[in-house]
């Protein structure tokens, strides 16, 4: 048999999982251009809708991280540091799961003065936020609020009225990598925390260095997700 | 937000999938936008732009064969189609490194990545639409030209409560800097740096600073700015420019090549490696900077036939006398280029007059005499039939090709020309004088430049029997060499006084005298000659007394 040469495995991933990305992004487009063309007529209609969209965002979600880690990992990870208007990145994520919100009849309330820009990359930070989104509609029970404020850093917090995060994340939400915090059961496995960490710490400014924080008791009585990027 | 009204709005959809531009139109249709024209390919939407001003272009970027979205960017902000009072957003499947970077040099308004929703663009549009019509008065006088009156519009919005504050401080800057207003650009750049370390502050300051020729201050601000961002493509070109003013150009190239790996799709960045490499002899990288100059700017407005002809030219030089497997290809990829040439311009007699020079020197270089002669033929009748509008540029490739072809004597006959008829152009001078002192290829030039080193590090430590077998070898391959010829007979003088006059060596000596009697009174190395000249014929005197 003629030599098979031996793979290099980080190379088929990163391929494969670009690939199955591009074509999840052109699934979650049609989910949308069919919600818009055969609006739902009843609940369960409008809930089926919900889900379609909810799991192939999660895929899509993960796979861009996977991806990112991968990047950042081989040192190919591109980090574009622009002024962007803080306003437009939340509006953005939220239009983006319009779908969920209004299946799920979600009260959100975004707190964010409309001029205030900040430094950042803006398609890794979305991704974050995006994530951060889709895992907080699963836990709330109806309301969610995003509050952005620039004093010492940009600070950006979502809070929702759901049961918070448990103890041992709150302890160490960044220790996805230890085997007792993938959850075959739930399906977690903290790479969102994760991959948010090392996408804040990219952003740094002199001595200053990005983070995430998680917190409970927030102002509507459940977890709070906290990005703070110098 | 002010409430935007699309009614009235023109827009313009590139995108080579009929799907894909009515599913867009369909959208835009919901916003009540009314007048959407739409083009499948690059000539198409370059053809709509001339005879339209749309206030919006949504353009794919992978538009199957002919130019992509970059390209028609490019191309449409070039030629002026595309007024800055238009908005240009770019529509990407997947954000490439590439892709994105090689857009610096002419950036869209705005990237839109696919899949694209109605309530997604809406809410972008607006965004857009909402900043670029409060920077309106701005861009209007940069249309027109008035580098004033928009910076008069600049320092207006900077003083109301608006979200296009930062936008209007870097125009500003840069305004001041192309208006010359250099202390204000500074001050500009200074404060927003106080504020935060940001990239474009220091590349301002870069740039004012060479600007006042204070380079290795310019030097010093691009170096804190790719501390910054070691991405900065535009960055590189600058450090480049100032080597080049410093007259590094081999730092110059090393900057561009970063540049390039950076962005290896900039046509223009390319092209300017291909030159730089090309002054600097590195043929290799030269080449290649050439090939894909052509190859990036087929079908744009970059597609130049003097690129053609120079990624000919280079070729040329680089098969010149390789006669490996390597240099046979070069030699063909060379006359391919210049057969379509030929036939595109036919009717064109200059470019057919330097086609002619350069096939005849790439058949020399392979010893295929004939075929040699037959185009040097065709050339020397194609310039006789010129006559007065015969350039200097051609007369000098003329000289080289006829050196190329062993016609010294027509060779010198013409550079003596040029250096007569140009007394007041230095510059030509000394690219005459460079072929008369070097008629070889330039292979051979940077081999004996090399042996030329050794032999002189050979003549410092006082070994002179080294350094002149060293000066004899780099002679092989470039005899006319003046430097070369009179560092040899200046060791052999030097050995003499050590071991007495030789009847033999003075004889050579003036072998080596007669090689460069081509150098006259504006030759760096004429007094040089002259003193040694003068030296040996008294030596002689001396020895037949």
């Amino acid at each position: 048999m003629a030599d098979v040469p031996t793979l290099d495995f980080s190379l088929v991933l990163a391929a494969t999982v670009h690939d199955m990305k591009n074509s999840l992004g052109m699934l979650l487009g049609s989910i949308e251009e069919t919600v818009e063309q055969f609006p739902p007529k009843t609940q369960a209609q409008s809930q089926y809708y919900a889900l379609l969209h909810y799991e192939a965002s999660r895929v899509n979600n993960d796979l861009i991280q996977l991806l990112g880690l991968y990047r950042l990992d081989q040192n190919q990870l591109l980090l574009q540091i622009e002024e962007q208007f803080v306003m437009d990145l939340l509006e953005e994520q939220t239009l983006r799961n319009k779908i969920l919100f209004d299946a799920r009849n979600i009260n959100l309330e975004i707190d964010c003065p409309p001029h205030l820009s900040w430094y950042y990359d803006r398609d890794l930070i979305a991704c974050v936020i995006n994530n951060v989104l889709v895992n907080t509609l699963r836990y709330t029970k109806g309301k969610i609020k995003i509050t952005a404020q620039a004093t010492n850093g940009l600070t950006i917090q979502i809070a929702d009225n759901g049961p918070g995060y448990p103890d041992h994340m709150l302890v160490d939400p960044l220790h996805f990598h230890s085997q007792k915090s993938i959850n075959t059961h739930t399906g977690s496995t903290h790479l969102g925390l994760y991959f948010a960490q090392r996408i804040a710490q990219l952003h740094t400014q002199e001595n200053s260095t990005g983070y995430i924080q998680l917190e409970n008791n927030s102002e509507l009585g459940g977890g709070v997700f906290k990005l703070v990027l110098p | 937000m002010a409430f935007i009204n699309y009614t009235d709005k023109r827009f313009l959809i590139i995108d080579d999938f009929e799907n894909f531009r009515l599913s867009i139109k369909k959208m835009l249709d919901g916003f009540g936008v009314s007048k959407v024209d739409m083009a499948i390919n690059g000539r198409d939407a370059i053809a709509a732009c001339k005879n339209q001003d749309y206030d919006v272009i949504l353009c794919d970027y992978n538009l199957g064969s002919g130019k992509n979205g970059q390209q028609i960017l490019d191309e449409l902000r070039y030629t002026r189609r595309l007024k800055n009072t238009s908005l240009f957003l770019l529509i990407t499947a997947e954000a490439t490194k590439d892709m994105v970077l090689g857009a610096l040099e002419h950036q869209p308004d705005a990237y839109l990545t696919k899949p694209i929703t109605q309530s997604m663009l809406k809410n972008r549009l607006d965004r857009l639409m909402d900043e670029h019509y409060q920077v309106l008065p701005i861009k209007k006088a940069l249309d027109q030209n008035n580098i004033k009156q928009a910076i008069s519009e600049c320092q207006k919005i900077l003083k109301q409560d608006s979200r296009s504050h930062k936008w209007c401080t870097r125009k500003l800057a840069e305004l001041y800097y192309q208006n010359k207003n250099y202390d204000e650009a500074e001050q500009i750049c200074q404060k927003q740096l106080e504020e935060r370390k940001l990239d474009w502050p220091y590349l301002t300051l870069g740039k004012v600073a060479a600007a006042r020729k204070n380079y290795p201050e310019a030097l010093e601000y691009f170096n804190q700015l790719l501390a910054i961002n070691p991405q900065y493509v535009n960055c590189y070109d600058e450090i480049a420019a100032t080597y080049l003013a410093i007259g590094d150009a081999s730092k110059a190239q090393q900057a561009i090549m970063t540049g390039v790996q950076i962005s290896p799709r900039s046509v223009h960045r390319q092209l300017k490696l291909a030159e730089i490499s090309r002054k600097n002899d590195d043929l290799d990288t030269a080449t290649q900077a050439y090939r894909n100059t052509v190859e990036l700017g087929q079908n744009s407005i970059h597609d130049t036939t003097d690129n053609h002809l120079n990624f000919a030219r280079c070729l040329s030089d680089n098969a010149e006398h390789d006669y490996s497997k390597e240099g046979k290809i070069q030699a063909k990829e060379a006359l391919n280029i210049l057969e379509q040439i030929n036939k595109k311009y036919k009717d064109d007699p200059k470019l057919m007059l330097q086609s002619a020079m350069i096939t005849s020197r790439v058949h020399a270089g392979q010893n295929n005499e004939a075929d040699a002669e037959k185009s040097l033929t065709s050339a020397l009748q194609a310039m006789e039939k010129m006559g007065d509008r015969v350039n200097p540029d051609i007369q000098l490739e003329m000289a080289k090709t006829l050196f190329t072809n062993n016609r010294t004597e027509d060779a010198e006959k013409i550079l003596r020309k040029v250096i007569a008829e140009n007394s007041d152009k230095q510059d030509l001078i000394d690219q005459a004088n460079a072929l008369l002192d070097e008629p070889v290829s330039i292979k051979n030039r940077i081999k004996a430049a090399a042996i030329n080193q050794e032999a002189i590090t050979a003549y410092e430590q006082q070994d002179f029997t080294k350094a002149i077998k060293k000066f004899t070898e780099a002679l092989k391959f470039s005899p006319r060499h003046p430097g070369l010829n009179l560092n040899l007979i200046q060791t052999y003088l030097k050995q003499m006084s050590d071991s007495g006059l030789a009847k033999k060596t003075l004889e050579q000596c003036q072998i080596y005298l007669n090689n460069v009697n081509h150098i006259h009174a504006s030759h760096p190395q004429f007094e040089r000659y002259e003193a040694l000249k003068t030296k040996i014929a008294s030596l002689q005197q001396k020895l037949s007394a």
